[in-house]
């Protein structure tokens, strides 16, 4: 019996000394330290990358000081808060060196005991070059350090089992650095490098499995985050919508567009990352999203309202729409510019599942103020003056007469509705 | 065009059923089609709530609607409460006697939202007190979406606030 108990202790003894020697070996596999720069361009290219990787979303709290970290994020595994990446020496990372910088931005661990979760999403960042990383380490060591201890997070067991992360990591963290596809020119390329990575783009338009990992063969099909959608983004459905490379930069730029406004958590990676970055860089965004020729321009033809074209077949819905939408919205869904988003043509009134529209029109959306010039209205909620067959009614209406697809949409029905509010 | 035909109760008087334009504001309708001015058009986007209204639940409750948004076809079937309904026989109501001896609007463009907002606060805490040390931020969660340009919002606070402390069923300790 007792023979049988010492086998088993030390097999399991043997079992965790092959998972430490992989954590080690392989989860912090090692890296060559570089020395630090205090260089003031290099300090301003890494200003310019924490921009396109909006790291201040994450890594500032609200109302909190800059990168001092704290701010929660709500997992289905439980709440993580961000680190404090200012160069504090006691709770900061004073003490990190470029290589471990490197570590933690490409694999998600300097370290065998307490390796990042994917919150953080190195995920994305392994495609990041070395050169970027340091410069982006050059930046955070030159911030106003911040003595602002850590807020331990809230993770149910066995989650909370940090080591386990480099099990998840080798079925589901890519280490793959970029390469540049020579099939493509040089703007695809620079965008194709900013969409998978700093932007982590994917990290929102990718639908997660249970674990929570992005799904690998469905890249930027889209996913539901929290309420809203965050829409497919393939260059086909890209196009399907509406869109084009052109003003798909303009709404990087300006949150607005001919193809409708951005709302929720994409108003924000606008607000606080996209239109930060260069004319160049957005377009280079737009060119792989849409998957184009970096030269060639591919604005597309104007959208017509088809108002009076199939108004007829929906009466009730116009009838909805003329009485709650088109006081803001305009009779023919012209909107007003920066102040009430344009419908003809609206890029999320042509979403095939219909998400964020019946989103939108239950539960409204709060004004939104891009710059003191440039901002959109609120929009009031009407989950407690449309049932959900008027709902359904009216949404069917605006698809079919100002989505780009209407024609190709189905109706949503009273059931859709209801399950999309549910 | 398009039309609807509505019906609404307006200040206790059944009105219609009229034919109306569907996409014709309710704020126009009041005005057009009934006479009644009070109802005053501000910023036109939903914003100010300068025009808001009172709509009468069939469950008791009430709120505000804001009318330059909201088609007339909305309020098909609706009791509504506007400006002109408050005084009676001759009287101001409490809340707009309040607003006068408090000097609390100058212009007067932002009064009758203010009016139907303030009623209403006061009509559901008459059924709902609420403890006095929350008053201030339960006022101004029900006011402070209105925007008023001349008197900067103290005078109607005060005047608000003073209604409610006078009524010892509005407020708990």
């Amino acid at each position: 019996m007792w023979r049988w108990i010492v086998r088993l202790a030390a097999l399991v003894l043997i079992a965790i000394a092959a998972y430490g020697l992989f954590a080690v070996l392989w989860g912090v596999s090692s890296v060559v330290d570089r020395p630090l720069s205090r260089d003031p361009a290099t300090v301003a290219a890494g200003r310019y990358l924490a921009a396109a990787g909006d790291c201040a979303s994450c890594h500032t709290a609200k109302g909190g000081e800059a990168f001092a970290g704290g701010r929660p994020l709500a997992t289905p595994f439980g709440t993580i808060y961000s680190a404090n990446i200012t160069p504090d020496p006691k709770t900061g990372i004073a003490d990190l060196n470029s290589a471990q910088f490197y570590q933690l931005m490409a694999y998600g661990a300097d370290s065998p005991l307490d390796p990042l979760y994917p919150a953080m999403p190195y995920t994305s960042f392994h495609n990041i070059t070395r050169e970027d990383s340091d410069a982006l380490f050059a930046y955070f060591m030159s911030v106003p350090a911040v003595e602002q201890p850590a807020t331990p997070n809230e993770i149910s067991f066995p989650f909370n089992i940090r080591p386990l992360m480099f099990g998840w990591n080798v079925l589901f963290a890519s280490r793959r650095p970029f390469e540049e596809n020579p099939a493509k020119d040089e703007v695809w390329n620079r965008g194709a490098y900013l969409v998978e990575g700093l932007g982590h783009c994917g990290e929102c338009h990718t639908p997660r499995n249970v674990l929570g990992a992005m799904e690998a063969d469905r890249i930027l099909d889209g996913s539901i985050v929290g309420v809203f959608e965050a829409p497919d983004i393939t260059a086909t459905a890209l196009a399907d919508r509406g869109w084009n490379r052109e003003d798909l930069a303009l709404f990087f730029e300006a949150g607005a567009s001919p193809q409708g406004t951005a709302f929720g958590d994409m108003f924000l990676a606008v607000k606080n990352s996209l239109r930060l970055l260069t004319h160049d860089d957005r377009l280079a965004i737009a060119t792989y999203l849409m998957d184009v020729d970096g030269n060639a321009p591919s604005k597309g033809a104007a959208v017509v309202s088809a108002q009076g074209g199939n108004a007829h077949e929906n009466p009730s819905g116009q009838a909805l729409y003329l009485s709650n939408c088109s006081l803001c919205h305009g009779p023919d869904g012209q909107g007003v510019e920066s102040t009430m988003p344009r419908l003809v043509g609206n890029a999320t009134l042509a979403q095939p599942d219909g998400v964020n529209l019946i989103q939108v029109i239950a539960h409204g959306i709060d004004p939104q103020r891009m710059s003191l010039t440039q901002g959109y209205g609120p929009m009031p909620a009407f989950r407690d003056r449309l049932s959900a067959a008027q709902m359904a009614d009216l949404a069917n209406y605006v698809r079919s007469v100002f989505a780009v697809n209407g024609n190709d949409l189905s109706d949503l029905s009273e059931d859709d509705v209801i399950r999309i509010l549910r | 065009m398009v039309t609807v035909q509505i019906s609404v109760t307006v200040n206790g008087r059944p009105t219609g059923p009229q034919t109306i334009p569907a996409g014709l504001a309710m704020i126009d309708f009041l005005h057009e089609y009934l006479g009644l001015t009070g109802t005053k058009f501000g910023c036109g986007i939903g914003v100010c709530h300068a025009c808001v209204v009172i709509v009468d639940e069939p469950d008791g409750t009430s709120r505000t609607m804001r009318t330059c948004i909201s088609g007339a076809a909305v309020f098909d079937g609706k009791r509504v409460r506007t400006v002109e309904g408050h005084a009676k026989e001759g009287r101001l109501s409490d809340v707009q006697q309040a607003f006068v001896d408090h000097f609390a609007f100058q212009c007067g463009y932002c009064t009758s939202g203010f009016i139907n907002q303030a009623t209403c606060l006061l009509e559901d805490l008459a059924l709902n007190p609420v403890s006095r040390d929350v008053l201030e931020e339960r006022i101004e969660a029900s006011l402070g979406d209105h925007i008023c340009r001349c008197t900067g919002y103290i005078r109607y606070y005060e005047a608000v606030r003073d209604l409610i402390l006078a009524d010892p069923q509005m407020t708990t300790r």
